[in-house]
């Protein structure tokens, strides 16, 4: 059973204001949004040499190979920093303050930033990104606490308030755990390319 | 085999330290703040503006202009012309970039500029499309900008080396107690370590003095020859040796440690002097998490010692290790690019002894560091200068 979050309704008189969360990204990194919408979490896999990268790149970092490859990721790793955010730059974002953010080594190498769930421990510990949509439609990553099975990544984030808010799934209308899981594991037409 | 030893700088000089003083938020544009620079290294100089035939520019807020465009507006003709997008390590890469030209002929005499205005909304236009990977990746989650960077490195290095709230506060409130007594630092009341302690919370675990305070200014020097600057009459420093790494140590998960642990030996080497013999340090202090990574990938203590360091020293200007001695960008102000450069001119004014009310009694030797650009989740630009006063 998920919390009310308490948030104050509008006065129905007042002008309706609707900041959204920064849109902007570039054209290689919608590929995370694209894989996100299916709820599924996929990071640029080198073909060469198999190096694992985040943020999205135009090349492998590790041999400069341009064939990547978008591949689903187990997201487990280890968080190893954190904060609480009492400040922020953007109306939307400012609107959820405080907003804890956490960093995280992912097992295959990577460093990742995401929103951190109110019920991970403190680094360092394990934990596991999901990927969900934000306000504005782009790809949102969160690291809930690990040792969870995938399915459930939707249903924990919807257990902390502040992520409700901020974090839509996906997924949250397929009909039942099994086809959630399903869609989060299964391509939708064979092998996917981009690009 | 061994790499060809690098060349000193011996016929090349900096001269001619100026700050235009910063402003929390201007109606004026970049240029504006660049056209003051300029024009005060022209008139402290004595130099026309014809005479002027280099010019090293670093700025955040000059777009869609860049280096070429100012030549333009501001009716300069050059020979030699260099932009420099490098954040905190900008000054240091200037002076690099400078010297050499100076050193080679390729130019007689280069202004380095580092100017920044700062409108209501500069701030968060330049921190959003900061890099690819900022707006991609970073300023998404919370738009926290660089304070929620360096609270990522804060809250691993505290927890990693044992690092106390107090410890950064002793530096915060050495910096200030120098600020004091430098006239165009933007704060003027002490700071208290209660009051340190308990700001408000910006970014756990940093509170509101642990962030620099975006402003517009502009800082600038000249480079040229040892002859020009003696013809002119002007007071001047020798560069003894300088450094900058990029990207280094990419495969640290989180960055604990700067390029300058990679050069610290051949900096030193490189200028003939020791640890014991350097005066004054100049961090580049925009939270103070990286002053002391500065402070300990230099070589001036160990790994995960700079808490310990902090406690031993006193870093005030008459203290037993002065560092940031115009306040730094902590209590000064953080006027974009010219940040990087607060530090470089106010050694310039130690070693000249021309720094006034901020004197480090009988420096000498100075030591500037630079540290910029967190495209993603680290700072990737650093640098390092030793200046001197010239031997007669």
């Amino acid at each position: 059973m998920t919390e009310p979050t308490g948030r104050q309704r509008k006065n129905p008189i007042m002008r309706t204001r609707v900041p959204l969360p920064p849109a902007g990204r570039s054209r290689v990194a919608l590929a995370l949004t694209a894989a996100a919408a299916l709820g599924r979490f996929e990071l640029q896999v080198c073909a060469d040499c198999g190096k694992v990268q985040y943020p999205p790149r135009e090349a492998c970092h590790g041999c400069l190979s341009l064939r990547l490859e978008w591949q689903p990721q187990s997201g487990e790793g280890e968080l190893i920093s954190e904060t609480v955010l009492h400040h922020s730059h953007e109306a939307y974002l400012r609107d959820h303050l405080p907003l804890r953010l956490g960093m995280v080594r992912l097992d295959t190498g990577p460093t990742v930033i995401a929103y951190l769930h109110a019920a991970a421990a403190h680094p360092p510990c394990r934990v596991k990104i999901v990927a969900g949509l934000d306000k504005a439609g782009q790809a949102a990553l969160v690291a809930i606490p690990g040792g969870h099975n995938s399915s459930e990544g939707a249903a924990d984030m919807a257990n902390d308030p502040q992520l409700r808010e901020l974090i839509c799934d996906p997924c949250a209308g397929a009909k039942s755990q099994g086809a959630r899981a399903r869609a989060r594991s299964e391509p939708m037409n064979g092998e996917r390319q981009r690009d | 085999m061994t790499r060809r030893r690098r060349a000193g700088y011996g016929n090349a000089v900096v001269a001619v330290p100026v700050t235009i003083p910063y402003v929390r938020h201007s109606i004026r544009g970049a240029h504006w703040f660049i056209a003051r620079g300029l024009h005060d290294l022209l008139e402290v100089s004595g130099l026309d503006k014809s005479d002027l035939d280099g010019l090293c520019l670093s700025s955040f807020t000059l777009a869609p202009d860049t280096a070429v465009g100012v030549t333009q507006h501001l009716g300069l003709s050059l020979r030699w012309l260099d932009h420099i997008p490098m954040g905190g390590a900008a000054a240091i890469v200037a002076l690099r970039r400078a010297l050499r030209a100076v050193e080679s002929g390729d130019a007689t005499v280069v202004a380095c500029v580092g100017a920044d205005t700062n409108h209501v909304d500069t701030f968060r236009n330049t921190i959003g499309n900061f890099s690819q990977f900022a707006r991609d990746a970073v300023y998404p989650y919370g738009s926290g900008g660089p304070n929620a960077s360096f609270a990522f490195l804060t809250d691993y290095y505290m927890r990693a080396f044992g690092a106390r709230r107090e410890d950064f506060g002793k530096l915060c409130i050495a910096q200030r107690e120098n600020a004091l007594r430098y006239p165009n630092a933007l704060f003027k009341k002490p700071l208290a370590m209660e009051e340190y302690l308990n700001a408000r919370p910006i970014a756990e675990p940093l509170r509101l003095f642990d962030c620099v305070m975006p402003c517009a200014g502009a800082e600038a020097f000249l480079v040229m020859s040892r002859a020009r600057a003696e013809d002119l009459g002007l007071p001047f420093a020798t560069v003894l040796a300088t450094m900058e790494r990029h990207n280094s140590f990419p495969e640290d998960p989180i960055q604990m440690r700067g390029g300058w642990a990679l050069d610290r030996e051949e900096l030193f080497a490189q200028a003939g002097v020791t640890h014991r013999d350097i005066d004054f340090l100049q961090t580049y202090d925009d939270y103070p998490v990286i002053s002391a990574m500065q402070i300990e990938d230099l070589g001036f203590c160990g790994k995960g010692e700079a808490p310990e360091f902090i406690r031993e020293h006193s870093l005030t200007i008459d203290g037993t290790f002065p560092v940031n001695t115009s306040g730094g960008q902590l209590s000064v102000g953080q006027a974009g690019a010219a940040g990087g450069f607060l530090g470089m001119t106010e050694a310039i004014r130690q070693v000249t002894h021309m720094a006034q009310g901020t004197t480090v009694p009988d420096a000498r030797i100075g030591l500037v560091s630079g540290f910029g650009m967190i495209n993603y989740d680290r700072g990737l630009c650093c640098g390092a200068a030793i200046l001197a006063e010239p031997r007669a």
